[in-house]
């Protein structure tokens, strides 16, 4: 059940938060946090009752290893080898059900033994849910877990709003809220900055990404079956994956930010926009913000610091120690994290290109004196962003190959629309409308920053950059937010699912 | 932490990139300190008495606004959305007339059912099918009295719904034509269209009145419908056709019209001038073949063992009805089938035709037509898509019943 089917906004919700508010009044916290748990599994089991046993059957033994190895303070080598098998074990599944038929690929093309593919079916998120238990065992390893029961820990790692596609949680964030001994159940106010919140991502998906989508796919199909397209053509298909991306994932993380809002948990920002960023790793301080702190917390840091350790205690030289602190490391995080997003070698591709971009940048930091103009900057980073995502979008490498060969102009500049689905000067409009949009206005967060309905603190720019749009709760502010939902609601359409939803 | 002074940007992306609270994505940016963000909520927290205000006006705002959409939605496009939209068509054919629509976006299973509720006696041949039959004219029956009852996707839970529809108005014929198209059995969870959400009402009556299993409310609820309803993409094309419209839908002594389709009173339709001359053209023909060969090859035929089982048993009821059944698949367009031939979706195909006949042997009713149109006769150039054939095939497949017997005597 996608969060953009009138099912889930006008029957699964609903009856949620009324299960949720009655918990609570009969039963209080407890049995509203039960109800969470339970109203979770539904939800999950609505997409497919078979996969819900994966779901559970993963948060049982997880729930249960990472308890054990909080408790065996006593036995450090033996939490750690605790440790080291259930993440191999969330690893192993991870790679079961995600990377099986790769392998099989690659086996076949190596050595020709004419395997055949697995008929298996993913469960929607596993790569999510798999993140946020795995980095529940390293901070159970570490001491940093909050007291929590299971029904809470079902909340933690399958709560229904980011369940499928994030935005990945840490354990003491989350149980800092369920833990509290004030956890409010029914608040009109609280509901209504949910509601804008979700309406405002509906908006984003509906009539945003989905308007774009036709002609990022016509651009890549063309260029998947060899359609000669000119430079201007091809970049601008490339240009329209990114905003639909950026506006379909972004959408998605409001739209989970709102529901977690309307059901008291307010949960991280996921993007904080990202298309302003002026270097690369700004960029990624800035999109999917919730996987770049995972991999930087679980990965990146330790890495960095044997780099650096290593390095010292080896006498290397300045780019000897700037190579196994920052470069290696970065590079070594994007090229896991760009294959944590599905199997295929374009997510190895798209994983180096940002190691390496992100190695680049630290380096031109570390060894030069050069600052180049903003508008300079800002040119480099997003061709960067959209090169790489033009391999994250293509089918295979050679389609991907070819889209770069035509944005390089090898098959002439200019713009046309011959052989696409979709007209070119459409397109243009749209990315010229969704640009602006994502450049110059103020993101959902700095919109509704009066009452900041996510976890993280406030960045002291955000009251500034909301301007005149600020969100209150006035007249004006209700009747623009039923406009909003309104819009969104009625432009579903034959909305497809999140482009999320296969990661 | 700073090892090495000179490794700042490597320690810079440390520090600004590690994150061990929830706070961290925005550990390199300065931070407003908690006082003045507790001061602000605090002063918003005094205009907490406003909420419920701003609450009420929300969702008045937000129910007058999908209101406005749905009574949009059914002004100007009222053949499919409005509850009575096909109310004029069935009085004009009650009245022998033609009626002129834009084009057949229209519930056609309402109108059905608002034709059998005026007809003044039952017709000797009613024919049962998709959209397949749209320009079967009762002239291609050799002037039989013939009620040309088709259904735009037509799936199997629209046959018991239009049986009931013919029981509850006392119109069920000696004769019917059943037409079986590929389609037929797709389970509900794996249908794209939802034009067959209106017709469950009438099927879950004859599941009633047969005492069979019925679908269950979830899956068949017309969520759909309802989202077609409220829909402002939808609200904007049904306005703008209808603001340039020269004509709008209404009564008519045409057969064919410039612009617009023609419904006549025996169920079939005439199209518009305009389409026959500028839009069926062999190009659009193929190119709909093709993109109909892309989706048959990705999605192979399904069989619900449901629908089939309420196929028995309504067959059973109209056999001890004394109704004389008749079955048939509609063929295809050639270009279409030959490209199919040896693929999993002509096994599917295979598999409703061998349960056509399984059904034919089980009741004894006589089956004509096929899906290759080889075996009819029909060549590519007498379909305007892939599956949808112009008078000219349908004759050559009427002209096999007609040989089964199943003309009237007087006849």
């Amino acid at each position: 059940m996608s969060f953009t089917s009138l099912q889930f906004i006008f029957c699964f919700v609903p009856l949620a938060y009324l299960g949720f508010v009655l918990a609570h009044r009969f039963g209080g916290p407890t049995q509203a946090i039960n109800l969470l748990a339970t109203v979770s599994l539904v939800f999950y089991g609505l997409w497919s009752l078979p996969l819900l046993g994966i779901l559970l059957a993963s948060m049982i033994v997880n729930f249960t290893v990472g308890n054990v190895i909080a408790n065996l303070n006593a036995n450090p080598r033996i939490a750690k080898n605790l440790l080291a098998g259930a993440i191999a074990a969330n690893v192993a599944l991870l790679g079961y059900f995600k990377y099986s038929n790769f392998f099989i690929d690659v086996a076949n093309q190596l050595s020709e033994t004419g395997l055949e593919h697995l008929n298996i079916a993913v469960p929607i998120g596993i790569s999510f849910f798999t993140f946020v238990q795995i980095g529940y065992l390293i901070d159970a390893a570490n001491g940093k877990l909050l007291p929590h029961t299971f029904a809470k820990y079902i909340v933690f790692s399958a709560f229904f709003p980011c369940v499928t596609a994030g935005p990945l949680v840490l354990q003491q964030e989350m149980m800092e809220q369920l833990n509290a001994p004030r956890f409010p159940a029914f608040d009109a106010r609280r509901v209504l900055i949910g509601v804008t919140m979700f309406a405002m991502g509906l908006c984003k998906k509906v009539l945003l990404a989905d308007s774009i989508a036709p002609f990022a796919d016509s651009v890549f199909n063309g260029a998947q079956h060899g359609l000669a397209m000119n430079a201007g053509t091809s970049w601008m298909g490339a240009v329209s994956y990114t905003l639909q991306l950026y506006f379909d994932f972004s959408g998605y993380s409001d739209m989970a930010i709102g529901l977690g809002t309307i059901f008291a948990i307010k949960l991280p920002l996921n993007f904080n926009s990202p298309l302003r960023a002026t270097n690369i790793s700004d960029f990624w301080r800035r999109w999917h913000m919730t996987m770049t702190r995972f991999f930087t917390a679980y990965l990146y840091s330790a890495l960095a610091m044997a780099g650096m350790r290593n390095s010292m205690n080896w006498r290397w030289s300045r780019f000897g120690r700037f190579m196994l602190s920052a470069a290696l490391p970065s590079i070594y995080t994007f090229l896991l994290a760009g294959i944590w997003h599905g199997a295929g070698w374009t997510y190895v591709i798209y994983g180096l290109m940002h190691g390496i971009a992100i190695a680049t940048f630290l380096g031109w930091r570390e060894f030069t004196r050069l600052k180049l103009p903003t508008p300079l900057a800002w040119l480099i980073t997003m061709s960067t962003v959209v090169c790489g995502l033009v391999m994250f979008r293509a089918p295979d490498v050679s389609t991907a190959l070819t889209l770069f060969s035509n944005m390089a102009g090898l098959q002439g500049l200019g713009i046309d629309s011959v052989g696409l689905t979709f007209d070119s000067a459409q397109a243009m409009s749209l990315i010229v409308v969704m640009g602006a949009i994502a450049l110059l206005l103020p993101n959902t967060q700095q919109i509704l920053y009066q009452e900041w309905p996510v976890i993280d603190h406030m960045p002291e720019e955000t009251p500034l950059a909301a301007g005149l749009v600020v969100w209150k709760p006035r007249l004006g502010s209700a009747l623009l937010t039923a406009c909003v939902m309104t819009a969104g609601i009625a432009s579903i359409g034959s909305s497809s699912g999140f482009l999320y939803y296969k990661f | 932490m700073s090892v090495d002074g000179k490794l700042g940007g490597a320690d810079d992306l440390v520090r600004a990139l590690r994150v061990n609270s929830a706070a961290a994505a925005h550990a390199a940016s300065p931070e407003i300190p908690h006082a003045a963000i507790a001061a602000i909520q605090s002063r918003t927290a005094r205009k907490a008495a406003r909420q419920f205000p701003f609450a009420t006006v929300f969702g008045l705002a937000f129910a007058l606004a999908m209101a406005a959409i749905v009574y949009g939605n059914q002004s100007y496009g009222p053949e499919m959305y409005a509850a009575n939209g096909m109310v004029p068509a069935a009085d004009a054919h009650a009245q022998g007339k033609n009626y002129a629509v834009f084009d057949l976006n229209l519930n056609v299973r309402a109108l059905r059912e608002e034709q059998l509720k005026r007809m003044t006696k039952t017709p000797e041949l009613i024919i049962l099918g998709a959209s397949q039959w749209q320009e079967g004219h009762k002239e291609l029956l050799r002037g039989m009295d013939v009620f040309n009852a088709h259904i735009h996707r037509d799936y199997w839970e629209d046959f018991p719904g239009m049986v009931e529809l013919l029981v509850r108005y006392n119109r069920l014929p000696k004769k019917l034509i059943v037409a079986i198209r590929d389609k037929q059995f797709t389970p509900v969870d794996a249908r794209k269209d939802w034009l067959w959400e209106p017709g469950i009402p009438a099927y879950r009556a004859m599941t009633q009145r047969l005492g069979i299993e019925t679908e269950s409310y979830l899956k068949t609820a017309p969520y759909h419908r309802l989202q077609a309803l409220i829909s402002l993409p939808m609200l904007f094309e049904n306005f703008t056709r209808w603001y340039n419209a020269s004509e709008h839908p209404g009564p008519t002594a045409d057969r064919e019209k410039q612009k617009m389709d023609v419904i006549m009173p025996d169920g079939s339709i005439n199209w518009s001038t305009y389409k026959k001359q500028n839009v069926f053209s062999a190009r659009r023909t193929a190119s709909e073949v093709d993109a109909l060969v892309q989706t048959a090859l990705g999605s192979p035929l399904l069989v619900d063992p449901k629908g089939v089982a309420a196929y028995e048993s309504v067959f059973a009821y109209l056999k001890s009805q004394g109704v004389q059944v008749y079955l048939t698949n509609p063929p295809y367009n050639p270009a279409f089938y030959d490209r199919i031939v040896g693929t999993p979706y002509a096994e599917g195909v295979a598999k409703v035709e061998a349960l056509t006949h399984k059904f034919s042997a089980e009741f004894g009713f006589p089956v004509f037509g096929n899906f290759n149109p080889h075996k009819i006769g029909c060549t590519s150039d007498m379909y305007i898509d892939a599956e949808h054939s112009n008078p000219q095939c349908l004759q050559k497949i009427f002209d096999q019943f007609l040989a089964l017997g199943g003309a009237s005597k007087a006849s």
